[in-house]
């Protein structure tokens, strides 16, 4: 009998810890595949993989995170309006069910400032009162939640470049905001290698435009 | 015992490691190919992504009974069950397109909608705000679209050969009763609410829902703004006065107020006036906005408006060849809260309460007419989604009103009259299949003062035509409460009725729309009288009928940002009417046969800047010459307006400032709406007539906004 029960035991380890490796090794696949994907289909499927997983792991937000990730890059990417509409809204259905997990993930809030800019382009006039206050609540609370998301700063130095100087923005708005996120940058550690960890590239990139 | 379990655990793990290759192609009904499908295992994290070819492969350790998923943007999720014994290919899976907003059919035969909420509506709620020629009005925006009719003395919102008190307001779904300020002798007036209350707003000019009814001819449902985005504040500088606007932003509560004074003094001096003021319009306003959040989906609404308006003016009443010293003042108090919540999956609840106190008085020559109008609304409407694709809602109004009318003049008379209204109404709306949907309603309304009880029919249907159009029909009756004017004399009489029968067809293809619509609306019971203004009851009946008939054609091009968008409207109109104190049926003065608009705006973006331009021409309007024998057969000459906004964005001091110019009749086109004739001929016989004209002939109005 005790026997049994050890080896009952040690079957369920042993599933728990296949299931454990299984999720991470599935998600650093993932990751990998995402961050090498350079159009549509690539992120499609990144997205896809992600979402499958999701359906499996109820209780993490990063599989959610990343799905929702991929669809915004699709968005960005269509310009096929209704098309771009309806990825949005799907990534804001992965985000959803994301925010339900971890309701104080400052990445979470700092990926729906990243969506919000992409609802606008649809609709800029008509959008724009709507989605950019928004969008600053959105930052403000992912700040809020962890200063030293460098995201958060990126995104509003991103936005204040794009956006005309008589709005506000334009590139000496935007300076500060590119470095202080450069600094953020500099100093981010991610959590564990699933955790994300984007931006630093594309931040100093777009620097050299200042 | 050992060694068995062991083979059972090994057994098992072997089992694991088996692997089952699976395959197939995702295609569409139609039978393309489907790329970018996620089809995969439930439960697992096996599965794969659809190529260009819609071809998919992957590998599962699992076996046995399992369920494939198959979901895609745009398409229904579909699930199949598999027996994973061996390796499965050529897999054929058929994905349902999902029936998206701008695919699916909807009812809009007499609607036009403007809101951000719905990507199908032609209109969005900026265009409203930023229609050259409209002055910022809501009821002048609409006056650019197919049905209405230009009647430039006027201001409001003619319909369809119907009278301006056919058309009824509604914010958040309550009654306005007065909607408009006040207004002088053919002098046109304009709507009390500032357009940019409102995300949402829906122009009906026939057979809408049963939730709606006291109204022959059309309705405008606005709806307020929800949580004001942030906070912030702004102080606007008017060549006409001054406005500013505070709101606060909390986590779910926001609260906005705003105030304005607007006095025309300098504008009157700079632009030459056809009128002869002895005070100057003025106009001091106040609005407040409380929004809370109760939950996801519950929010309450509160909404207040006070508005005081004066002027005094020296009236050429050529009738009575005398010169008037006519003075007006207006003081009104409109409020109203109403409650939205989602009960649960199944059942939606909207309630509401309104209040509104109108107080006008005008005096002529010193005689003095006092008239109160105060109503108050009781309102609950549930709506239920339990079946699939089909919406039921019903509910319940109630509406006091009291009218009160003091006459200083040649003595002391009272006029007031207290009537209740009691209404029900249901309406279900069916989704049949993605390509035909109807809907049917009734409406019951009973009338505390003429002591009636009517029911009334509505029906619609809309059946698509092709992916891009639709056709669409609405049917109803309508029933509206004789006028104040004549109910004040006599509760003898009873609702005048009107049915309407609509017909369109729209054609939406990316940024063109077109809508053309025929119309049949039959009058009856409208009042008649001998004599008007007399208080003898036996002078009203309700033997006056009417018809109007007609084509409304719309077209507008919405290129992307940056690029041009227009619109174009046409109306045609066949009406007439006998009642009033009409001896046969004739097109009433009001009606233009032929209403054309054409709306224009373009952003440059390189310049920060916005232009929007209007054209309105509508043909002449019959008017009464005494001189002649047959009744309403002179025609005024046509009627012709450009006009021009222009709107530029800046810093000024650090400050987003707006600038904003409008100039409405640009060309300076002289209209004429109609003519005053003398009540007696002179000495040759001829009775003399003056034209009715615009207070002036060109006006412009510049404003400065900060955003503090």
């Amino acid at each position: 009998m005790k026997t049994l029960l050890t080896l009952i035991f040690s079957l369920a380890v042993i599933t728990a810890v296949a299931q454990g490796k299984n999720y991470e090794a599935a998600m650093t696949a993932a990751l990998e595949k995402m961050k090498s994907s350079e159009t549509v289909a690539n992120f499609q499927q990144a997205a896809n993989t992600f979402e499958r997983i999701s359906i499996t792991e109820t209780k993490e937000w990063l599989p959610l995170y990343y799905a929702s990730y991929s669809m915004i890059v699709i968005s960005y990417f269509d310009q096929d309006v209704n098309k771009k509409d309806a990825y949005l809204d799907k990534a804001q259905q992965f985000l959803d069910k994301a925010f339900k997990i971890a309701p104080d993930e400052s990445e979470l809030y700092s990926l729906q400032a990243f969506l919000y800019p992409s609802r606008i382009t649809v609709d800029p006039m008509g959008r724009g009162m709507e989605y950019m206050p928004k969008m600053n609540a959105a930052i403000d609370k992912a700040i809020a939640l962890n200063p030293e998301n460098p995201r958060s700063y990126y995104l509003r130095a991103i936005t204040l470049f794009n956006m005309p100087e008589q709005f506000g923005g334009g590139a000496d708005a935007a300076r500060p905001h590119f470095e202080t996120a450069k600094e953020k940058f500099d100093r981010f550690e991610p959590k564990s290698p699933l955790h994300p960890n984007w931006g630093k590239e594309i931040n100093e990139m777009e620097m050299q435009k200042l | 015992m050992k060694i068995r379990l062991i083979i059972l655990f090994q057994f098992l793990i072997l089992f694991a490691h088996a692997q089952v290759k699976i395959s197939g192609v995702v295609l569409s009904e139609s039978g393309s190919p489907i790329t970018g499908v996620n089809i995969f295992i439930q439960g697992t994290y096996d599965g794969a992504t659809s190529d260009s070819l819609g071809v998919f492969l992957f590998k599962t350790e699992t076996s046995g009974e399992q369920t494939l998923i198959a979901s895609c943007v745009g398409f229904e999720t579909y699930g199949q069950s598999l027996n994973l014994t061996g390796n499965i290919s050529d897999l054929e899976i058929v994905l349902i397109e999902e029936i998206s907003e701008l695919d699916e059919v909807i009812i809009n035969a007499g609607t036009f909608e403007a809101s951000d909420k719905k990507k199908s509506v032609v209109l969005k709620p900026l265009d409203v705000a930023l229609t050259a020629g409209a002055n910022g009005d809501i009821f002048g925006a609409f006056g650019k679209l197919p049905g209405s009719h230009t009647v430039g003395e006027e201001g409001r919102l003619f319909v369809r050969g119907g009278e301006s008190y056919e058309t009824k307001t509604f914010m958040d779904g309550m009654l306005v009763n007065t909607p408009y300020y006040s207004k002088m002798p053919d002098l046109p007036t304009r709507g009390r609410f500032s357009p940019l209350l409102f995300n949402g707003s829906v122009f009906s000019t026939g057979g809408y829902s049963a939730e709606y009814g006291q109204a022959l001819s059309s309705i405008v449902a606005l709806n307020t703004v929800a949580l004001e985005p942030e906070t912030k504040s702004s102080i606007s500088v008017l060549s006409v006065g001054l406005q500013g606007s505070h709101s606060k932003r909390w986590e779910n509560t926001s609260l906005s107020i705003s105030a304005e004074y607007l006095n025309t003094a300098l504008s009157n001096k700079i632009f030459k006036q056809n009128i002869e003021w002895l005070k100057v319009p003025v106009i001091v306003g106040s609005t407040m906005l409380f929004r809370h959040k109760t939950s996801e989906t519950g929010m309450i609404k509160s909404f207040a408006s006070f508005n005081y308006d004066t002027s005094s003016l020296l009236y050429d009443n050529f009738e009575q060849s005398a010169f008037q010293e006519v003075s007006l003042g207006n003081k009104n108090l409109y409020s109203n809260t109403t409650y939205n919540e989602m009960l649960n999956d199944d059942w939606m609840i909207q309630t509401g309460v309104a209040a509104n106190i109108d107080r006008e008085n005008i005096d002529i020559d010193s005689n003095n007419i006092t008239t109160s109008r105060n109503s108050s609304q009781l309102k609950l409407k549930l709506a239920n989604y339990s079946i699939k694709d089909v919406t039921t809602s019903f509910g319940a109004e109630a509406l006091i009103y009291k009218y009160d009318q003091e006459i200083d003049m040649d003595g002391n008379f009272n006029l007031s009259f207290s009537n209740n209204l009691f209404a029900g109404f249901a309406e279900s709306e069916w989704k049949v299949t993605k390509n035909l949907a109807v809907k049917g309603g009734v409406r019951t309304q009973y009338n505390s003062l003429i002591n009636e009880l009517n029911v009334t029919p509505r029906l619609s249907a809309a059946v698509k035509t092709s992916k891009n159009s639709q056709l669409s029909t609405a049917f109803g009756k309508f029933f509206q409460n004789p006028n104040d004017d004549y109910l004040k004399f006599t509760d003898e009489l009873s609702p005048e009725t009107s049915t309407h029968s609509i017909l369109t067809w729209q054609y939406k293809k990316d940024s063109r729309t077109l809508r053309i619509e025929a119309y049949n609306k039959n009058y009856s019971d409208l009042v008649k009288f001998d004599e008007e203004f007399s208080a003898e009851p036996g002078n009203y009946n309700n033997m006056g009928s009417g018809y109007s008939r007609g084509i409304d054609i719309f077209w507008r091009d919405k290129k992307e940002f940056g690029k041009s968008d227009y619109w174009v409207s046409y109306s045609w109109i066949d009406s007439k009417r006998n009642y009033r104190d009409f001896p046969q049926k004739v097109t009433p003065h009001y009606v233009s046969e032929h209403n054309l608009s054409v709306v224009y705006k373009q952003f440059f973006t390189k310049i920060n800047s916005f232009i929007s331009g209007s054209y309105t021409f509508a043909s002449g309007r019959p008017y009464n010459n005494p001189n002649t024998p047959e009744f309403m057969a002179g025609k005024t000459k046509t009627y012709n307006d450009v006009s021009l906004g222009f709107t530029h964005i800046f810093y000024l001091f650090n400050t987003q400032t707006v600038a904003h110019v409008i100039v409405n009749n640009a060309l300076g086109f002289n209209n004429v709406f109609g003519y005053n004739y003398a009540q007696t001929p002179d000495n040759n016989g001829v009775y003399q007539s003056q034209p009715i004209v615009p207070g002036q002939k060109r006006l412009i109005v510049f404003l400065l906004s900060f955003q503090l």
